[in-house]
């Protein structure tokens, strides 16, 4: 449990519709400093969604309720006037496919993200220190593809992490990456989290990967929330019917596969 | 039902596969492990005829029909008869323009069946994979992901194949689809005694459904063993690490504890 316990994130009452359909109702989310939180749920139950709207991305996605208050700024998604985007919050995308231009150097690419987070050009002090936490050797004039997939995700990593971040947002961390690339990954953002005190956001569908790594969890399903609580106490008393669902699949071994059949045909 | 020996890939002098074996009892499970780019899908590729290889000895033997072996170069077109496979992306695989049925019927085209065998056929082959006959009139963008892959497996089974082959079948679906669709998997098998060949990188996955693993990396086989003995004493630093991965990611449980014998 992480001993400061002020709240960093308080998402109130957020709403969301793209088109005439609504793919948010009445989402509420808080996190503390310097937890970790995951948000579970299948394909089609808003977490991207949610994940943009909290980032400050509202296309095409159109809030129209809601209440954000981040680290002390403050967003209205009711009113229609163009939005500040919340500070401090770093996101890292599923795979560094999505994260990285594959035409342009690494150095250049570095220097980008460098100068948007900063305003400034001069890169040398800066990446030393945190290259080297993340187990990462200083890159020289390299072509993304020169490095492998977990030395580009953990690239993307630093990066995401170069601006201080207080909230620090994984998107689907282990969906594209094999396994042992997204532990590694996984490895140093815990490593990083808990020494500088950063709030995690676990995206993802499995319930097992949030049962390992979450302090809290909250399971979506079609939009809306439908539990919220401590991970522990969620595993071993879902209140829902798809909490319920998902805590008893979310191991392969623990049921034989065909007894897991005909539950499902049940429900 | 299959048995490979020194299988070899290269293309224009890379060598992509090297020295690959492995044979399949009847009736059984191989899953096939690796990370990206260790040649998973070549291998499957190769099998199918869509790849050169060469092998010292490749020996098939269907339930019906006559057996295949061959030795040396192969191109293998048209591939394995009786051997049908089942893609990663349902939705890339299933012709957008086609409904579900129609799809599905395509399976059975090297039979020759009439239109009312057909029909049979395909509704057969739609309750087999634990879906509603209705089905077969909708296009694959009217269907869920998780009923989709099971369309590409009834279309498999149409033709009553002794080997099917899996690309990463669960990989595109979120985690309650994909148990739903590794069970009728299993129920399938057990119904019709086929032997599966499963390409996966999710060893949770591979442990519950595998019979055997063969551990892909660089192109080399670095273990094959029986699931059991793969996740109880597995035989190289590597594939220690691969099930220490799939600990931390959750997908397998914590380790029991055991006396740790040897030395890495």
């Amino acid at each position: 449990m992480p001993s400061d316990t002020k709240t960093l994130l308080d998402l109130n009452n957020l709403s969301v519709r793209i088109g005439r359909q609504v793919i948010l109702n009445d989402v509420s989310l808080k996190i503390r400093s310097g937890e970790c939180v995951a948000i579970v749920g299948g394909s089609g139950a808003g977490k991207s969604t949610l994940l943009r709207c909290l980032m400050g991305l509202t296309r095409p996605a159109v809030p129209f309720s809601g209440l954000l208050a981040f680290d002390g700024q403050e967003m209205d998604f009711s009113s229609l006037e163009r939005q500040q985007k919340p500070k401090r919050i770093a996101y890292v995308p599923q795979n560094p496919d999505q994260g990285f231009d594959p035409l342009k150097r690494l150095r250049w690419q570095w220097q980008q993200a460098f100068r948007v987070i900063t305003g400034r050009m001069n890169i040398s002090q800066v990446q030393e220190p945190l290259l080297e936490e993340l187990g990462l050797k200083p890159f020289g004039a390299c072509f993304p593809y020169e490095w492998s997939r977990g030395m580009q995700q953990r690239l993307l990593l630093a990066m995401a992490l170069m601006g201080k971040p207080r909230l620090l947002i994984l998107d689907e961390p282990t969906s594209a990456l094999d396994p042992l690339i997204a532990a590694q990954v996984l490895r140093a953002v815990k490593k990083y989290a808990e020494m500088h005190n950063v709030a995690v956001l676990i995206v993802t569908h499995d319930l097992s990967l949030a049962a390992r790594y979450a302090d809290r969890t909250t399971i979506m399903n079609t939009g809306r929330v439908v539990e919220f609580g401590e991970t522990s106490h969620l595993l071993s008393a879902p209140q829902s019917d798809y909490g319920q669902l998902l805590v008893n699949h979310r191991d392969w071994i623990t049921k034989d596969l065909g007894q897991l059949s005909s539950s499902i045909a049940a429900e | 039902m299959l048995s490979i020996d020194h299988l070899n890939i290269s293309i224009s002098g890379k060598t992509i596969l090297e020295e690959v074996s492995f044979s399949i009892p009847e009736g059984t499970t191989l899953c096939i492990a690796g990370e990206s780019g260790s040649g998973k899908s070549s291998l499957l590729k190769a099998l199918n005829g869509l790849m050169q290889a060469r092998f010292e000895q490749l020996s098939f033997y269907p339930k019906t029909g006559p057996a295949i072996t061959h030795q040396g170069r192969w191109l293998g077109r048209p591939g394995l008869q009786q051997s049908r496979w089942v893609m990663q992306d349902p939705i890339a695989a299933l012709n957008p323009r086609l409904s579900l049925g129609a799809s599905i019927g395509e399976g059975a085209y090297s039979k020759r069946l009439s239109r009312s065998e057909r029909d049979k056929a395909i509704t057969e082959a739609l309750v087999d994979v634990d879906l509603p006959s209705a089905l077969a009139t909708r296009r694959p963008t009217e269907v869920s992901l998780g009923q989709a892959q099971r369309a590409c497996l009834a279309r498999a089974l149409i033709a009553q194949p002794d080997l099917i082959f899996f690309d990463e079948p669960l990989s595109a679906l979120d985690a309650i689809v994909q148990k739903q669709v590794a069970a009728t998997m299993k129920r399938v098998q057990a119904r019709h005694g086929n032997t599966f060949v499963i390409v996966t990188h999710d060893l949770g996955f591979a442990a519950a459904f595998a019979d055997q693993i063969l551990v892909l990396r660089n192109g080399r086989m670095e273990a094959y063993q029986s699931a059991k003995s793969f996740f109880e004493r597995p035989t190289s630093h590597y594939c220690r690490d691969l099930i220490e991965a799939a600990r931390d990611l959750g997908s397998l449980p914590q380790a029991p504890i055991i006396a740790n014998e040897g030395h890495p």
